[in-house]
């Protein structure tokens, strides 16, 4: 219980406190300007982020993406344009409801059930340090170099398979981001993979530099490219408080959405759409007029925030527990804390304990900084979101050379960089996901790592699988690859057959 | 009989989609069956593939095939040694991870042509038109703000951060429209903010050796390196 | 914020007095590690990096330039680019002016000059607590009818190679190898190599339930005397992995005394010393002819340690 005292402690600093302070206001305005998200905010703040202290960075970025998601909300209620990717499918219910006059009302609910979501994932979070985090260190004797090796394998077969529609597109993109990570040559181990003999092909990639292009280069392209919207003037007038009562007529759809997210959350691979997407069916199977599902729904809006808020802090749990980053944003955020000498993985519980709880206690304070600000400043942020997006595009541009050459200091980087953003951009049209590219680098790298390291004591094959907890692992990447074949199959017949 | 069209109705008439404005009056057409007011969730995840889905399948086939013609040599599979007893030496081998990608790869690969071409036989037996060219067009059309990228990144280190960034910025919002006088200012001045945060206050690397600062005299040329 | 302050201020000293050819130290100094931070070599750079301003005044700054998969030679090559005038200082290990001039990297033998070696990293070979062997000879006779792995942190760093050494003459061999990022309690305590060639402050949280088999270096360690080096037990040469100050060749000799006088103050002094006393680390100070004679005598070792192991 120390621990959590000490992490208290480490919060009351200047700098963690200004830190704390920029990151909710900033990340709120950055997801409140349609264009703009976390992501690429995230990416672009890093390599300046690497000289300020380690826990100043973190709770910086970490108040970036725990607060995006509130702010992303405002123009998806106001002009139907999500702030954010995860908040689109808050532009149904949240706009029809400022069509019908109720706009005020709509941002409030949003912002209370974001609070709510993002304080339950916190709180359990909390809960689970506070009470396994004794026992943590055995349980960190059962996780080797080969289960952490499953662990990622879990998490990439699970984010293949969860682009149900476009598996070849998602596993294509997650294998080129794989031999991209691999890409490069390491004279201490004799490894020399893909150099073709060139110089800066044998530095290989930096994560950063992939991310910055595909991400903020492609969103720029995007938008330069594309039409300024001229969404019509909406005021908020007053009654910005009534909808934070409203949360409370519906406590199940509050709780089940936030479980729902927080357990997407913790599972590698699987992110915030998926939660939204399970949330918002079990709310509307639950409810008492499902027809107003998408035309106007409380119940919908509060599914779609609190399960989206609910996602950030438990997506940390399995980055800090196994060093495996389920998600995109997370993984940046693993390469904060590779900066700051913390190698994630379950010996974090032994090493810096008060570091995961000043982490989870800055979060839950952010939160509160938020929603307090937003609901005295909605007014001033919803006129931000006018922003035209051309602008926006060519502002993009212009920070993305930061992000970029800081990192090596290298032109090459920002050649490659706009390369990885023209990539980005024809994906981005052809509506092809971009996530499997980045997580491909990152969990590809952290997989092969793993098995050259734990390669030593495999003997026979089923060294691999012998242990605990990397036979449960690999039994359940087996069982969800037959679940999700058979079912397709089922499903092919059903149509095809009848 | 009479048939009536509604007024002012637009007809779009032959490839060169001249319009021609008809006066014309009919009924509109009324169904009996009314409008099914269930908001679908898959809609919003659904994925579709539109044009150049196919091209860029096909692109990335060659690509794929560019890796495997060249995975012998590249990736130590020619120096493989698979006669070992334990089984982690062979894993320990630096071939190991890009044998793992292109058997995810080369199949993924193939199944996404395959349905790509499906998805193209489709829109061509529903006579939507083919749009290829025009998507491609937009693709190469951005080529024009990379290279805008790539000359101010290139001038960073001939004229300094500070200058450059001021003038990329001004030159991007003019080329992208915004010509009035208070666009330019604000982009000026936001542009300068940019470097105020990030290279005065929060010191990010950017090159050393800027050939415009050798002009200045001494003392504002080190101020200058310092700070811009 | 404090940075910022430095800055300014320094930058006001430059406008007001002029960036003439004054003393060394004249400018910002620079200290670079080619490690991530955190370990002993980090440290102590950075407690010379603060005896450095207190004892001139001038900003010195430590930066990390870890090379991932090349090791310290990326950074080392940095120090190298910059210009011969004492503005940037390497903070290398022996890998660097031995092993660097072997691979085609762009280093050669007289690239970099030492100020002064500071720190022996105190490596040890270790196995958990429950293992039948405590010494190497215990371990070369279980290990000739048992497969024992040895974890470690490459191939071609001086302990490894001094543990290969060890084990060919002792008559045994390890059934495989493997190297790994970070080799600590953990790695022992999940199964993921038998035998673990690591330094002692990475086991030190569990140093009473694992067996420290054998010490790499000159001397036994302070906190663990009754562990023989593996020099005393497998009569190989006590080569040891240190830690030295170096810049680039043709560096003024008046730069170079000044950086080895606060180096040697800050080494001597009573932070780093309480160092080695809690860590099991040997921080000392040689200065430069010594250095250089070591360089070249633990050449001739490391040439020894490559003929054992062909």
């Amino acid at each position: 219980m120390d621990a959590l005292f000490l992490g208290l402690s480490n919060l009351i600093h200047i700098h963690v406190i200004i830190a704390i302070l920029v990151g909710a206001i900033g990340g709120v305005i950055i997801g409140a300007i349609p264009g703009i998200g976390p992501a690429i905010a995230i990416a672009i703040l890093l390599p300046a982020t690497i000289f300020l202290d380690d826990l100043v960075s973190l709770v910086l970025l970490l108040g970036i993406y725990g607060s995006a998601m509130y702010g992303g909300a405002i123009p998806a209620i106001l002009i139907n344009t999500p702030g954010t990717p995860v908040n689109a499918l808050t532009t149904y219910d949240g706009y029809s409801m400022t069509k019908s006059g109720d706009a005020p009302r709509a941002l409030s609910l949003a912002y209370s059930s974001s609070f709510f979501g993002g304080c339950f994932s916190i709180s359990v979070a909390l809960v689970c340090l506070i009470a396994f985090g004794p026992y943590l260190r055995d349980f960190g004797a059962l996780f080797g170099q080969r289960d952490i090796f499953m662990a990622a394998a879990l998490g990439s077969v699970l984010l293949i398979l969860a682009h149900r529609q476009n598996m070849a597109i998602a596993a294509m993109l997650f294998a080129i981001g794989f031999l991209i990570s691999m890409v490069g040559r390491q004279t201490t181990r004799g490894v020399a993979r893909y150099t073709f003999d060139i110089e800066y092909l044998a530095s290989g990639f930096n994560l950063i530099v992939v991310i910055v292009g595909i991400f903020a280069l492609s969103q720029a392209l995007n938008l330069m490219n594309g039409k300024d919207t001229d969404p019509p003037e909406t005021k908020i007038t007053k009654g910005l408080f009534k909808g934070l009562a409203e949360l409370k007529k519906y406590p199940a759809v509050a709780f089940i959405s936030a479980s729902f997210g927080t357990v997407m959350g913790i599972i590698p691979g699987v992110g915030e759409f998926v939660a939204q997407f399970f949330s918002y069916s079990t709310a509307r199977s639950l409810s008492k007029n499902p027809t107003k599902f998408g035309y106007g729904a409380p119940e919908g809006l509060i599914a779609c925030e609190t399960s989206n808020n609910a996602v950030p802090a438990a997506a940390m749990i399995p980055l800090l527990a196994l060093g495996v980053p389920g998600e995109a944003l997370t993984a940046m955020m693993m390469i904060v804390f590779f900066d700051a000498g913390i190698k994630p993985g379950p010996d974090i519980f032994e090493k810096a304990p008060d570091f995961l709880f000043s982490l989870f206690i800055a979060l839950f304070f952010i939160n509160i900084l938020v929603v307090i600000t937003l609901l005295f400043t909605s007014k001033f942020i919803a006129k931000i979101i006018y922003i035209p997006n051309r602008f926006l595009g060519a502002f993009i541009m212009i920070l993305a050379f930061v992000g970029v050459f800081s990192i090596r200091n290298n032109f090459m980087d920002c050649a490659f960089a706009a390369g990885f953003g023209l990539l980005g951009y024809i994906l981005r049209r052809l509506n092809w996901p971009l996530v499997p590219i980045v997580l491909g680098m990152v969990l590809g790298s952290i997989m092969i790592e793993k098995l050259t390291a734990g390669a030593g004591k495999i003997k026979f094959w089923v060294d691999l699988i012998n242990r605990p907890v990397s036979g449960i692992l690999a039994a359940t990447i087996f069982l969800v690859i037959s679940i999700t074949f058979i079912s397709s199959i089922y499903n092919y017949y059903k149509k095809n057959i009848r | 009989m009479e048939i009536k069209f509604s007024e002012n109705q637009k007809f779009l008439c032959s490839d060169k989609e001249k319009i021609f404005e008809v006066k014309t009056s009919s009924q509109q057409f009324v169904s009996k069956i009314p409008k099914e007011r269930k908001f679908k969730v898959e809609n919003l995840f659904e994925f579709k593939r539109i044009t150049g889905d196919l091209t860029l399948s096909i692109i990335f086939l060659f690509f794929v095939g560019f890796l495997l013609v060249h995975f012998n040599s590249e990736s130590g599979w020619n120096g493989r040694d698979l006669d070992q007893k334990r089984v982690g030496k062979i894993l320990k081998q630096q071939w190991v991870g890009p044998l793992m990608c292109m058997a995810i790869l080369i199949p993924a690969t193939f199944f996404n042509i395959l349905e790509a071409f499906k998805a193209y036989k489709k829109s061509k037996r529903l006579l939507i038109p083919n749009k290829t060219l025009y998507e491609m067009i937009q693709w190469i059309r951005s080529l024009e703000f990379i290279l805008y990228f790539l000359v101010y990144t290139f001038s960073i280190s001939i004229l300094g951060y500070l200058i450059s960034t001021l003038i990329f910025a001004v030159f991007l919002t003019y080329r992208l429209g915004y010509r009035t006088k208070n666009w330019v200012l604000i982009s000026l001045f936001s542009s300068f903010i940019v470097v105020l945060i990030f290279r005065t206050i929060l010191q990010i690397k950017t090159p050393i050796n800027i050939w415009l600062y050798q002009y200045f005299p001494e003392n504002i040329e080190v101020f200058m390196k310092i700070y811009f | 914020m404090k940075k910022f302050l430095i800055a300014v201020i320094t930058a006001f000293s430059f406008i007001f007095s002029g960036a003439a050819n004054a003393d060394y130290p004249n400018g910002p100094v620079q200290f670079l590690i080619p490690w991530p931070p955190g370990d002993f070599e980090d440290i102590l750079t950075r407690m010379i990096a603060d005896e450095w301003k207190n004892e001139t005044g001038m900003p010195a700054s430590v930066v990390n330039r870890p090379g991932g998969g090349d090791g310290p030679f990326p950074g080392a090559l940095e120090v190298l680019d910059a210009p011969a005038d004492g503005s940037v200082i390497g903070s290398f290990v022996i890998g660097v002016p031995l092993v660097g001039p072997l691979i085609d990297i762009g280093i050669e033998e007289d690239s970099f000059e030492p100020i002064g070696i500071f720190l022996t990293y105190p490596f040890v070979l270790a196995s958990s607590g429950d293992t039948p062997y405590k010494n190497l000879a215990e371990l070369a006779s279980y290990a000739k009818n048992n497969d024992v792995v040895l974890g470690h942190f490459g191939a071609g760093i001086v302990p490894t190679k001094a543990t290969f050494a060890a084990a060919k003459k002792l008559g045994f061999e390890f059934a495989d190898e493997s190297a790994f990022d970070m080799l600590d309690c953990n790695s022992l305590s999940s199964g993921d190599a038998d035998v673990i060639n690591t330094t002692l402050a990475l086991i030190e949280p569990c140093l009473n339930e694992i067996n420290v088999l054998a010490n790499i270096g000159e001397d036994r360690i302070g906190k663990l005397p009754n562990v023989a080096t593996v020099a005393e037990q497998a009569g190989i040469n006590n080569i040891e992995l240190w830690n030295g100050l170096f810049v680039k060749k043709g560096t003024p000799q008046n730069i170079k005394d000044k950086i080895a006088e606060i180096g040697k103050k800050a080494m001597l002094g009573d932070a780093a010393q309480a160092l080695m006393k809690e860590t099991g680390a040997r921080v000392y100070w040689q200065d430069a002819e010594a250095s250089s004679s070591r360089i070249v005598a633990d050449g001739k070792k490391l040439a020894e340690l490559n003929a054992i192991l062909q």
